[in-house]
């Protein structure tokens, strides 16, 4: 059987011993390709989840449903100083043997039938990249950088966040160059137009991989003036770091619209797993400030909450 | 022509049945659009024709504020005031803040070092009161092709006052009551 491994976020000499123990499989009769990741399809990928770039690599993975390896597992006893080639190799044959492989064809339709926000997501290669974003005759420039989408016309931009829910997507990276001549000159904000897909085709996205997660920033989601149900799921994911579960109880929203909310920051990459850290969580403003009475009576005028 | 700003009477938001908002910014960001949004009425201006960078678009400023006011369901009046703009004017600043529930930081997306005005705005209300909640809205995107709103947000993140920031039309009421209900969330 011909296995495609990939492997990220490993130091050198990780990196020189799962290639040994790529070779090292073809005891067990598996043919297994050992290369670097690119963020796309593959039959297992190897990280190690201490990194932070190798932590973002797992999420991916777990998202797209890829097997992972992390050197850094807690049944390897060498995890300090690296993954052996023995442990190594008696874990990718374990891992080979449990999981069904499924053949690169098939990888590549189930892209295909993937809702496009869902695919865009897993699609480690266009994480943070200006994407050029294809449903039949409409497309739109995706960029992350700037926060921004680009269409020709308001009723393409309009036609693509419809259809996020729904497969037949094509995406293609653009250089820097490239990006400044995506479609039309029609700006929107990215934010929005990722938040209001994924409300929309809620009901059919899958659930978002369990784990815990916050966000780094708050989405612009400014021109979402529809979305207020989605406010108390981004303070929720700014204040904590947290599952989907959690989310769903402190912001009294479902678990379906919390997890859609998540694939909708994910896509516009201001979506924090877990695992890396660093940055700021906002905090509650000090207790002198609070005034319910007044707050409950803003929150009325301006439609945040109703009356009675 | 300089129209008298408002009652005396009205000034007196210490009392907690009045709520106060201040919107805050650089000259020609549209707080005073923003303040006509959130009142449903024209707020009274002491605008003064503008002596330098006056354009089709704007050729007069506020030199001293804008006051707007509109009434909550139960009956509270909500007073909103703009500040000026200019830095000439800095002295009002501690004096409109006083007693304000939150600030709205309006910015310009089409000034060329948004970001920097983004942080100066911020360092300029901590300095002042480092609890007041507030909300950045960014008008004028759909003017400046090469907006893009991550130096906004590094300029959030340095400040370590990370508050919501929105692109919005200040025109639109709806888009600028969606502003609010960011400040009120992140109150809550």
């Amino acid at each position: 059987m011909n296995i495609e491994l990939k492997y990220t976020a490993l130091a050198h000499a990780d990196e020189r011993r799962v290639r040994l123990a790529a070779n090292a499989l073809a005891a067990h009769h598996l043919v297994v390709h050992a290369s670097d990741w690119n963020g796309g399809h593959c039959d297992v990928l190897v990280t190690d989840s201490r990194d932070r770039q190798g932590a973002l690599a797992l999420e991916r993975a777990r998202l797209a449903q890829i097997p992972t390896l992390d050197v850094c597992a807690r049944d390897n006893r060498n995890g300090e100083t690296g993954a052996s080639v023995v442990w190594l190799v008696r874990s990718l044959h374990r891992l080979l043997r449990e999981q069904p492989i499924a053949a690169g064809a098939e990888q590549a339709a189930g892209g295909a039938r993937r809702p496009g926000l869902v695919e865009l997501v897993i699609r480690g290669d266009l994480a943070g990249q200006p994407v050029l974003a294809r449903h039949g005759s409409i497309s739109v420039g995706l960029l992350p950088r700037t926060g921004r989408v680009l269409s020709h016309t308001l009723g393409d931009a309009l036609h693509a966040r419809s259809h996020l829910g729904a497969p037949g997507w094509q995406f293609q990276a653009l250089k820097d160059a490239a990006a400044q001549q995506a479609p039309g000159e029609i700006l929107t904000s990215l934010d929005t137009f990722f938040m209001e897909g994924a409300w929309r085709a809620r009901t059919q996205l899958p659930r978002f991989a369990d784990g815990q997660y916050r966000l780094r920033d708050w989405p612009d989601l400014g021109s979402a003036t529809e979305l207020i149900e989605v406010l108390p799921i981004v303070r929720a994911l700014l204040r904590e770091r947290a599952g989907i579960a959690d989310i769903a109880r402190s912001s009294r929203r479902s678990e379906q619209e919390v997890s859609a909310c998540l694939w909708a920051l994910a896509a516009s990459n201001i979506l924090l797993g877990g695992k890396s850290g660093g940055e700021y969580l906002v905090q509650a403003p000090a207790p002198a400030r609070r005034n319910h009475g007044m707050w409950s009576r803003l929150a009325i005028h301006f439609g945040l909450t109703r009356s009675g | 022509m300089i129209r008298p700003p408002m009652e005396p009477a009205t000034m007196q938001t210490q009392d907690a049945a009045v709520a106060k908002l201040v919107l805050a910014g650089p000259m020609g960001a549209g707080k005073t659009t923003a303040i006509r949004s959130i009142t449903d009425a024209a707020p009274v201006s002491t605008e003064m024709p503008l002596s330098e960078g006056a354009s089709d678009d704007k050729d007069t400023t506020t030199v001293a504020l804008d006051f707007g006011h509109a009434v909550l369901e139960d009956g509270t009046p909500l007073l909103v005031y703009g500040m000026p703009g200019q830095e000439r004017f800095a002295f009002m600043r501690p004096i409109l803040l006083e007693g304000a529930f939150g600030v709205v930081i309006i910015l310009n997306a089409v000034d060329e070092d948004v970001s920097a005005q983004c942080e100066h705005w911020l360092r300029e209300i901590t300095a002042i009161d480092a609890d007041l909640p507030v909300v950045i809205g960014i008008t004028h995107t759909d003017r400046s092709a090469s907006f893009s709103i991550e130096p906004v947000r590094a300029a959030i993140r340095n400040s370590g006052m990370p508050v919501p920031a929105f692109t919005f039309d200040a025109r639109d009421k709806q888009q600028t009551f969606h502003l609010m209900r960011a400040l009120l969330m992140d109150m809550q």
